[in-house]
């Protein structure tokens, strides 16, 4: 469906309106959720990093105490009288109490003497060092650096001497005596058992993950495994590191080792997440601070990725509600719009109609008033030829009355009983010496006239039956060149009795191809057709020894009848109305429009001409030469209609 | 001098006439232009015309002022149509007419009307 056809081109403007507003408010509620969304994610991710930053804070306090705490047990140890002195034997159960105090932590405690040599392991686990006693540890940092800055050593990851995938941490203590170094304390901790310890303490409730980092960058503890011993600066681990994260994973590196605290936002795979790092301070026995090392905790933000995955739906659904609620608007205004536009086509159809019906009306009033004009002409003509043969009457009776009334009888119109009596009176003129033929010339010239009125009458009657459509037809089969014979000579005496012009007779002939020529119609009409042809060109034809040619022709199913004169011909301006009514020079001007009315109602055609040699015209009629099959049909229908 | 295209009519005109004048008759226009033309060269002066108005060749309106402008008579139209008074008034004024009666008329309404003219300025 094209829309312009179906809506006007403003209306299509308006739901292009409507549909623009409805995108744009699609791409405003998908532009807020996608805001809601962003901040929602912000607002989360503050929220992980606080909380990640408190557990970092927490866990590296935590940490720095149960370290602390070993450390204290080593200082406890290294001061007690039977390590000063020497004795292992009474020193034995102080390093068991110590293993067992912090047997979650410490695979064990240990001793060596002022040459490094494994005095002894407390219980607890001998897997630390191979068994037996008399090992040189003296190579290893947990004896020299102690015993060369006199006080308490946190070392690095450091493999066991027994199995190196064991890496432990340890603290060693010097023991001293007056200043004399007599030997070094220390425990083992056990890196796993130190994760699994702070693993423990996180927050179930925060999807996080706990890592140490010490002062050297190894790793001592990671959730994965493999790392732990690991140079966060060794190949290894660089190439773990996914490339995006590099340059924040240096800045951690760099500030954490420094000593510094903070938290990053991390994003590997479209997952968000956060690093909080600590350092983890420990003091040693004389008092001073070191940053052990860097407790960091990693912590997917699932908070937004819930939201965001929340709001996403929300987005979308509030977009495509947006859309379908635009999608309906946009559907029902055009609806109306069509309705609109297709009532409105409805009322210009019905004012087209009132126009045309307007238009109808006016054309029937232009025609009531030319049928008005047409009867005050009827009227005026018909007057006109009423008053003619009246006046000839009216004139033929007073001379008569003149002549044989004597003059003394006065005339007078008097009352008498209701009744109006009509006497000579002062009017009366005696015409005493008209003469006997001028006498009987009036007498004869008085019922002409009557005759003339009447057929007249006559006239007027048709012409009434021709309008109303109440023409009846009288068939019968005759000798149609027959009727043109006998007619000849009844036109040419009417004519020279009628008019004072012709002084001859005009010359009227019948031109044809066979003496009978019968055909089967109305002959009282027929012959009243001739006979106005023939008078009309009777008048036509002033001159003396004028000639009017009569000819008929047989066509098989219809004959032609021509009636050809020498007058004057026709008027130009008068041709294409000359068969109507009252197209007259003189006479009704009824003649031609009844001629026409009748060969019409017998089933032929009617024509004029003017001759082509410039001398007179020629009427042409056709008729059927057989009773037209509809004929009476028509008659009854005519009847028929009358009568309703 | 009478004038009417119609026999009857122009021979009741004549009889009724020829008791007190001297008729001449036309039946139609141009007969009464000429014969007016030849009395009028005769010497013998046409003293009132009676012209119908409807002649068959020409209108009566047409015949009054073609001899108005030959030297003038009374002329005295006769119709049986209705005319239109400002038309007959404007004749008047044209000096083509100098009066009007309406067919039918009497005989004697006629010779009066006659005499009426004859006698008027």
């Amino acid at each position: 469906m094209r829309l312009t056809g179906a809506i006007s081109k403003k209306s299509a403007a308006f739901l292009v309106t409507l549909a623009v507003l409805a995108a744009v408010f699609s791409f405003a509620s998908y532009a807020f959720s996608s805001a809601v969304s962003a901040s929602i994610s912000s607002q989360s991710i503050i929220n992980t990093n606080s909380n990640a930053q408190i557990q970092a804070s927490d866990l590296s306090h935590l940490l720095s105490q149960t370290l602390e705490g070993v450390s204290n047990n080593l200082q406890i140890i290294a001061s007690a009288h039977a390590v000063t002195s020497g004795n292992v034997t009474s020193a034995e159960p102080l390093f068991n109490s110590a293993q067992t105090s912090t047997q979650n932590l410490t695979s064990a405690y240990y001793w060596t003497n002022e040459n490094g040599t494994l005095l002894l392991t407390s219980n607890g686990t001998a897997t630390i060092f191979p068994a037996g006693s008399g090992l040189n540890l003296s190579e290893r940092a947990t004896f020299f650096v102690p015993k060369s800055t006199g006080t308490t050593y946190f070392s690095s990851a450091t493999p066991s001497l027994t199995n190196s995938s064991n890496v432990y941490l340890f603290i060693s203590q010097p023991v001293l005596s007056e200043g004399h170094f007599l030997g070094v304390v220390a425990s083992a901790i056990r890196l796993t058992a130190l994760g699994t310890f702070l693993k423990s303490q996180l927050s179930p409730s925060f999807r996080s993950s706990v890592g140490i980092l010490d002062y050297n960058g190894t790793v001592l503890y990671s959730g994965q495994q493999s790392l732990i011993g690991q140079s966060v600066f060794g190949s290894t681990f660089q190439s773990e590191l996914p490339s995006s994260l590099k340059s924040t994973f240096d800045s951690f590196l760099h500030e954490s080792l420094a000593g510094q605290a903070g938290v990053y936002d991390i994003t590997v795979k479209n997952i968000t997440g956060t690093l909080a790092y600590q350092p983890i301070i420990v003091t040693d026995s004389l008092g001073q601070t070191h940053q052990f090392g860097v407790l960091y905790i990693t912590a997917v933000d699932t908070l937004t990725g819930s939201a965001i995955a929340l709001i996403n739906q929300q987005r979308f659904v509030s977009t495509a509600i947006i859309v379908g609620i635009g999608a309906t608007l946009f559907a029902t205004a055009f609806m109306i719009l069509r309705w609109n536009k297709r009532l409105g086509d409805a009322v210009s159809e019905k004012t087209r109609e009132l126009v045309q019906t307007n238009l109808q009306l006016s054309t029937a009033n232009t025609q009531l008033a030319a049928q008005s004009r047409a009867q005050t002409d009827l009227i005026n003509i018909a007057a006109h030829e009423l008053r003619t043969p009246t006046q000839s009457i009216l004139a033929n009776a007073e001379l008569l009355r003149g002549a044989i009334v004597p003059q003394s009888e006065p005339m007078s119109v008097t009352q008498s009983g209701g009744k109006s009596v009509v006497e000579p009176g002062r009017d009366y003129i005696s015409f005493p010496n008209i003469p006997q033929e001028d006498v009987i010339e009036l007498v004869e010239s008085t019922f002409r006239n009557a005759e003339r009125l009447e057929r007249l009458t006559q006239t007027l009657l048709e012409v009434a039956r021709i309008d109303n459509k109440t023409l009846r037809l009288d068939y019968e089969t005759f000798d149609l060149n027959e009727l043109i014979r006998e007619l000849i000579p009844d036109v040419q005496k009417g004519a020279n009795v009628n008019s004072t012009q012709h002084l001859s007779p005009i010359n009227i002939s019948l031109d044809t191809d066979s003496p009978n020529l019968y055909i089967t119609a109305d002959k009282t009409k027929v012959g009243q057709i001739l006979s106005n042809l023939l008078s009309n060109s009777m008048k036509s034809t002033s001159r003396d020894g004028g000639k009017i040619t009569v000819s008929t022709r047989d066509e098989g199913d219809h004959v032609v009848v021509s009636v050809k004169d020498e007058g004057r011909g026709i008027d130009p301006e008068m041709m294409p109305k000359l068969f109507n009514k009252f197209i007259t020079n003189s006479g009704t001007g009824l003649g031609l429009f009844i001629s026409k009315s009748y060969v019409e109602a017998l089933g032929g055609k009617i024509k004029a001409e003017n001759n082509t040699d410039g001398r007179g015209a020629t009427f042409t009629f056709t008729l059927p030469i057989k009773k037209p099959e509809n004929s009476n049909d028509q008659n009854q229908d005519l009847v028929d209609r009358k009568a309703m | 001098m009478v004038c009417d295209d119609e026999s009857d009519v122009l021979r009741a005109y004549r009889i009724a006439l020829a008791s007190k004048y001297n008729v001449v008759t036309a039946s139609s226009g141009e007969e009464c232009l000429r014969k007016y033309e030849g009395e009028l060269k005769a010497g013998s002066k046409v003293d009132v015309l009676l012209l119908d108005y409807k002649l068959g060749d020409m209108l009566g309106d047409e015949v009054a002022c073609k001899i108005r402008d030959m030297d003038g008579t009374k002329i005295i139209l006769i119709s049986a149509y209705e005319i239109e008074s400002n038309f007959l008034g404007d004749l008047k004024q044209r000096n083509c007419i100098t009066a009007f009666v309406k067919k039918p008329i009497t005989m004697s309404s006629l010779l009066s009307t006659i005499e009426k003219t004859l006698q008027s300025e």
